[in-house]
């Protein structure tokens, strides 16, 4: 997926110097005169950074940005403004902008922010892979296998385990092994790492 | 000409007074002059100043004693109908010059205050006005410095010396340096005018809607319309400086108006609503007139747009930003009733400790 630099800025002016930037720095570049353009023609799991104006006619920019946390969009944001007053910096800052730049700001500390708003991206974007791919791994495994997994993770050992379910030891090193396999763990501590990147505790395993 | 016409007011005042008075003298009916002194006490009532009500009204109780022994003496069987009659008299004059007097200063306390007013709207003009063209003038600068510099960034790093690019980027440099410079003179012209402004105190919604609207009563009056509150009971206060928040309501309740001038609407009625809201509390302003058409609505809010003739376009833009700078938000409710435009704003609760 290639990144691009989105661009929300109402004075064409600006607009196309902040184009002019993203040509120099070989990034695509599309740019839109209000937040309902954008919300509209930018699919919310775009990639990249946006460049967003504080100050637009119709919706504001922190509306803007209000909506996309929203709707759950981890697009970094690179918030510019003519004037921007702190509790305007505050709130972008606690929705996650990247920065508040104020106009006119300089190409580096530009450039700057908007490399390390791509990189913001990319990790943001591995670790909901690695999510999805654990998820999906834990999404395998069977009602009963699971049962074992959660005493597993609770520290239980092997015969606790079996006395426990009211089965034979034999039973639970059979299932024990398999549900490793599935997990394409090798150790307890594997899967638990598994689950932490699932972003799951024990006890949402047998819930789902 | 107002000078005469002042002077001639308080010369026909006087020879009323003494015209009575020789009436009075020289018919031997013993009129109750009460009626006739009050008319020159009415005269004298133009004039805001109080002193010359008040040395007329000496005059007229002088006359009316004098009269009272040149008419008749003390041992006519009259005597005594005639000192009821006289008292009557000084009696009606007391009380036409203090209720006059009274009413005076009453109206010279409105006019002042309406004066206050206006001089706050025209000073938040102006201050909104340098706000706007520092803020339009940031955006070509923020262009030119960033454009200037991918200039100087793809020039190329040519070694030799007196080459076109070395002597270029002093230049361009410059251009920068030049448009960083014009930006923070607007900055400081900016932080200038915030600093003159902005205090900021604990405000009670409902109360804030009650006072603007006690401003708002007397221009309502002559065109009337009928102003009606809803206000909610606990509603939580909001933190800002009130008179900016007051010049919010009485810009809403102007364009109510104004809707009502130009539409020439029989049905004149303006509704202040409170409430509380999740961003906090709301304060809508409803007119019964004609309502905003939706190709204007998109532009309702920009600096310089206005549909009036003798308009700015200033007002609600400045509502605008007086509300966001207090945290809060301002919109046209989309039209649910026939007709008519309803106006919110939200503004967020006062916060328990902001650290």
């Amino acid at each position: 997926m290639s990144e691009t630099i989105f661009i929300v800025d109402d004075d064409p002016a600006v607009s196309h110097a902040l184009e002019c930037v993203g040509e120099f720095m070989n990034v695509p570049v599309r740019s839109f005169a209000s937040a309902d353009d954008f919300l509209m023609s930018v699919p919310l799991e775009a990639t990249g950074c946006l460049i967003l104006d504080l100050m637009l006619e119709g919706r504001s920019g922190l509306d803007l940005l209000r909506e996309l946390r929203q709707r759950t969009s981890t697009l970094p944001v690179i918030v510019v403004s003519g004037h921007a007053t702190v509790s305007i910096a505050v709130e972008a800052m606690q929705l996650n902008a990247i920065t508040v730049l104020e106009k006119p700001f300089r190409l580096n500390d530009l450039m700057q922010k908007i490399e390390f708003a791509f990189r913001v991206d990319q990790s943001e974007r591995e670790v909901r892979q690695e999510r999805e791919a654990a998820r999906s791994r834990i999404g395998q495994l069977t009602t009963r296998e699971r049962e074992v997994l959660v005493l597993v993770a609770k520290g239980f050992s092997n015969k606790q385990i079996a006395a426990h379910l009211g089965l034979s030891l034999r039973a639970i090193e059979d299932r024990r092994a398999r549900l490793m396999r599935r997990l394409d763990s090798k150790s307890v501590a594997d899967a638990l790492m598994l689950l932490q990147r699932a972003n799951m505790q024990p006890s949402d395993l047998v819930s789902c | 000409m107002a000078i005469t016409w002042n002077r001639d007011r308080r010369l026909l005042a006087v020879a009323l007074a003494l015209g009575i008075f020789l009436v009075d003298v020289v018919t031997p009916l013993g009129v109750a002059s009460a009626v006739p002194y009050a008319t020159v006490i009415l005269l004298t009532l133009s004039r805001p100043q109080p002193r010359f009500t008040v040395a007329m009204a000496a005059l007229c109780y002088v006359l009316t004693i004098l009269d009272l022994f040149v008419s008749v003496g003390p041992g006519s069987t009259e005597y005594w109908k005639v000192l009821v009659n006289r008292g009557l008299a000084l009696f009606a004059i007391t009380v036409t010059s203090t209720l006059g007097i009274q009413r005076n200063r009453a109206a010279e306390e409105s006019r002042k205050h309406l004066e206050v007013l206006a001089r706050t709207q025209r000073a938040q003009t102006v201050e909104h006005l340098a706000m706007a063209i520092a803020h339009e003038l940031n955006q070509p600068l923020a262009a030119c410095s960033l454009q200037a510099e991918l200039a100087l960034a793809l020039m190329p790093a040519s070694m030799e010396t007196g080459g076109t690019s070395q002597r270029l980027r002093p230049l361009l440099e410059n251009v920068v340096e030049q448009s960083q410079r014009a930006s923070s003179i607007l900055r400081s012209l900016r932080e200038l005018v915030q600093n003159g402004r902005g205090e900021r105190s604990t405000v009670a919604p409902n109360e804030l809607v009650k006072s603007a609207l006690r401003w708002f009563e007397p221009s309502a009056r002559p065109h009337r319309i009928r102003l009606e509150l809803e206000l909610a009971q606990q509603l939580p206060s909001v933190v800002g400086d009130r008179v900016q928040l007051e010049q919010v309501l009485l810009n809403l309740l102007q364009n109510a108006c104004d809707a009502f001038l130009s539409s020439n609407a029989v049905e004149r009625t303006i509704t202040l609503r409170t409430a509380v809201s999740m961003g906090g509390v709301r304060i809508s302003v409803s007119d019964s007139g004609p309502g905003v058409s939706p190709e204007i609505e998109d532009k309702l809010f920009d600096r310089f747009y206005t549909t009036k003739p003798d308009g700015m376009g200033i007002g609600l833009a400045m509502s605008r930003s007086i509300v966001e700078a207090h945290g809060g938000r301002i919109w046209l409710e989309h039209a649910t009733a026939p007709s008519g435009a309803t106006f919110t704003i939200e503004l967020p609760p006062e916060a328990p400790e902001l650290s």
